[in-house]
């Protein structure tokens, strides 16, 4: 077996710097989604619990309309069509209007809403294995409803749901790279044009590989520190 | 747990890489048919199959009536009319870029005559003609907007396709270059105002402008820039059919078929085909 690899095109300085860009991109990305699916997850699940039926209503059907749609289609729909009815704002270096949402905008809208979508059930998932009584206890000291779910049913819930949450957040970050198409600069983007530029399509791969093993690595290295962090000698594992 | 977890990617890795070579291998054994014979089995079977393409107006479409039509399509008539006297002795099959080559390799196609840039890399698995036309970057912009050199384009957002040779050139030009997919995302794009025009090879935008959506508010301003030419295809070693189609070629070039064929189908004179005119016609003389 021949494998020779050809790392040449690393040296050249127009690829070095899509390269740094778009691992900056897919970082940044990575973070805004993380922290809006999770904001939109807390919210959906406070909403879920809340005793007006039709709020619910509207909160399940955001979950069945975004956990059972590919996300590609929902970039696409958000970039190409909902685009055009929202307004348009100046665009100083075309001289015309553009869509107020931009690639990397409607990308970050649209992955944290997938994500975010998940993120309800499986807070749901922690909350529901909360025992009961430990709301009746709550309920029994005369806590209000905000209370007994930010103070006694969270702090368990969240520790009970955060390996589904780790994997749902490895997943979006996975994810971010259908955002290229849509044409934000993420890595995946830049590397698909160096590799067609230069044929070295194996060692692109790779380092695309290298990147993302790492980053998830990262999350993942966090997530249990956390989990470690988090956990109550006695509750649980 | 490290160690173990580096084990499980270098063979992953060494896995991806005996799959590559695999499929180099493969690509180069495949000789497709016998080579050599293509112009006697022309003759025998009394038609030339030519590889074309259906979806790239002007140069090669379907008309109206269901037929293939457009310059190249001419180009095949030429040919049939020069090597079998006459023109309908040609049969057209569709390609598109991605399957061209290989058709011809497995002698489904005698030529390829589908809009293909001549390339290093490609004549290492393929022979190819004389050029017999060049196509190279242009830019749709609406008219409307103050675009009169591709310097003005400087950190402006430019829509473009993602994997196309020139992306990396027109990004060192200081270009802001926006890549989609598809030209579909991409005329959607240029359409909403994401992008101040769309660079793209300056033959597909001359058949796009030609669209009642396109053709009032938009136009393709700039010199055509980076410039690479087309050349027929034929199977490697076919010489007898390569110095036929070449020949073939001189004398349409020389007739000034393909400068009158741009004026034809409403394609602005390209220096190119003149050049190329002048020079066939020089050539003849000696």
């Amino acid at each position: 077996m021949n494998l020779t690899l050809n790392y040449g095109w690393l040296s050249d300085p127009t690829y070095q710097a899509w390269i740094k860009a778009g691992i900056f991109n897919t970082i940044m990305l990575s973070i805004v989604c993380i922290f809006l699916s999770l904001a939109i997850g807390l919210a959906g699940v406070w909403l879920l619990g809340s005793r007006m039926t039709w709020v619910q209503t509207i909160i399940k059907g955001y979950i069945q309309l975004f956990r059972n749609t590919p996300p590609l289609v929902q970039l696409f729909f958000l970039f190409f069509v909902l685009a055009n009815f929202l307004p348009k704002i100046y665009d100083p270096s075309t001289g015309g209007e553009r869509p107020l949402l931009g690639s990397f905008a409607s990308a970050a809208i649209a992955l944290s809403l997938f994500a975010g979508a998940f993120n309800i059930e499986i807070f749901r998932s922690g909350i529901d294995a909360v025992p009961k009584t430990m709301v009746e206890a709550c309920e029994s000291l005369g806590y209000s409803r905000r209370q007994c779910f930010i103070q006694v049913i969270l702090p368990l819930a969240f520790r009970i749901c955060l390996p589904a949450l780790n994997n749902n957040l490895i997943n979006l970050i996975k994810t971010t790279t259908l955002a290229s198409a849509i044409a934000t600069p993420e890595l995946l983007y830049y590397a698909g044009q160096i590799y067609a530029d230069n044929f070295a399509t194996l060692e692109v791969m790779l380092l695309i590989w290298v990147v993302y093993v790492a980053l998830v690595g990262l999350l993942v290295a966090f997530m249990h520190w956390w989990e470690e962090k988090l956990r109550i000698p006695g509750y649980g594992h | 747990m490290i160690q173990k977890m580096f084990k499980a990617l270098a063979l992953a890795a060494v896995m991806v890489g005996l799959a590559a070579c695999s499929g180099t291998t493969n690509n180069l054994s495949t000789e497709g048919k016998s080579v050599g014979g293509t112009l006697a089995e022309i003759f025998d079977r009394d038609k030339i199959i030519v590889g074309v393409k259906t979806d790239y107006a002007p140069y090669g479409f379907i008309d109206q009536n269901g037929k293939n039509a457009g310059l190249e399509i001419d180009i095949a008539y030429y040919l049939a009319e020069a090597f079998l006297g006459a023109e309908d002795k040609v049969e057209f099959v569709r390609v598109v870029a991605s399957n061209r080559i290989e058709l011809l390799k497995q002698g489904k196609i005698d030529l390829v005559l589908a809009t293909m840039t001549d390339t290093t890399e490609r004549r290492q698995i393929i022979d190819f003609s004389e050029n017999y036309y060049s196509a190279g970057t242009g830019l749709m912009t609406r008219k409307d907007n103050d675009v009169s050199s591709w310097d003005d384009l400087q950190g402006k957002r430019v829509c473009g396709i993602q994997g196309s040779f020139y992306n990396k050139d027109l990004s060192e030009m200081g270009i802001e270059m926006v890549n989609f997919p598809d030209t579909a995302e991409a005329y959607i794009a240029l359409k909403d105002g994401r992008c101040i025009g769309f660079a793209y090879d300056n033959t597909a935008i001359i058949g796009k402008l030609l669209e009642s959506e396109w053709a009032e508010d938009w136009h393709q301003p700039l010199p055509v820039i980076l410039a690479m030419p087309w050349g027929m295809g034929v199977r490697k070693g076919d010489v007898e059919l390569l110095d036929a189609v070449n020949q073939a070629i001189l004398k349409m070039e020389g007739e000034g078929f393909i400068v009158d064929g741009e004026q034809r189908w409403n394609i602005p004179a390209t220096a190119y085909a003149q050049e190329r005119m002048e020079r066939a016609q020089r050539l003849l003389a000696e």
